[in-house]
């Protein structure tokens, strides 16, 4: 086996752990009963499994213009995901849709409850 | 050994198929606009995965800028959902702002003061401005926002 072949097959290898961790999170954001927990589920391809396709693919591609854009997209990626993420979970919350007889710890309905209190209005 | 190579992106490519298909089926199912957000969201990460996986079969790189775009549409799309979804701070933040009602229950005890025989059609102008809200908090605090 010389070089490159290992390097394909490990490329691959790579590419087909990413697949897998996107085969997981769609099963938990199948089953999965709350919006909180199907976001703890979604979290996982969207950054680790982004990185590991790009990491497979550029070493099966093995192109240093590939490797700076693929680096840029993982790099949006881990920007913008929390962002998102967090206003998802904040819009879900602030809508009441959050179950809280599954939640095991709240620190959010104090705050907003005394940060209504001092802006006197909701 | 690119026929392994072959046969394990040939696979991935089918799970990440099976994972499209489930999360297209949360999507339909999702009883609120936010899980579809959220279930858009992943659905693009996957279609990401699949053009890299397109690039990685046919050895050709001419469709990666396609992930950068594709990344930033998903972000844009569910923050635009969770920002305007119905429910959010905005609207929280309408019926608070929506002093207009306020100042009607401030009429009140002006009521109360000037004829003391109508305590209940006192009681319909309370139920009013909460009732206003309810039906359509959504276009009055809109206008509210800008100014």
């Amino acid at each position: 086996m010389t070089w490159p072949d290992a390097l394909d097959v490990l490329g691959a290898l790579l590419l087909l752990l990413g697949s897998l961790l996107s085969l997981v999170a769609a099963i938990g954001v199948l089953r999965f009963p709350d919006l909180l927990t199907r976001m703890h589920a979604a979290t996982k391809p969207q950054v680790l499994g982004l990185m590991l396709v790009a990491a497979g693919l550029t070493l099966e591609l093995r192109d240093a213009r590939v490797a700076a854009l693929l680096g840029l997209v993982v790099m949006a990626q881990m920007v913008t995901a929390p962002v998102a993420g967090h206003m998802l979970g904040r819009a879900s919350y602030r809508a009441g849709q959050v179950d809280r007889d599954l939640l095991v710890v709240d620190d959010l309905t104090g705050v907003v409850e005394r940060v209504d209190e001092e802006r006197g209005a909701p | 050994m690119s026929g392994l190579v072959t046969a394990l992106l040939l696979t991935s490519a089918m799970v990440l198929a099976l994972s499209a298909l489930m999360v297209t089926a949360r999507i339909t199912r999702g009883p609120t606009m936010l899980d579809r957000a959220m279930s858009f969201d992943v659905l693009v990460t996957i279609t990401i995965m699949g053009i890299a996986l397109d690039a990685a079969l046919r050895r050709d790189a001419e469709n990666l800028p396609l992930l950068l775009v594709a990344t930033l549409l998903g972000f844009v799309g569910s923050v635009s959902v969770a920002r305007f979804s119905p429910g959010s701070d905005d609207l929280d933040s309408d019926d608070g702002g929506e002093d207009d009602g306020a100042p009607a229950r401030a009429a009140d005890p002006e009521l109360d003061e000037g004829s003391d025989a109508a305590p209940a059609p006192d009681a319909d102008p309370d139920a009013d401005p909460e009732a206003d809200p309810d039906v359509d908090p959504g276009p009055s605090a809109d206008r509210e926002g800008p100014r």
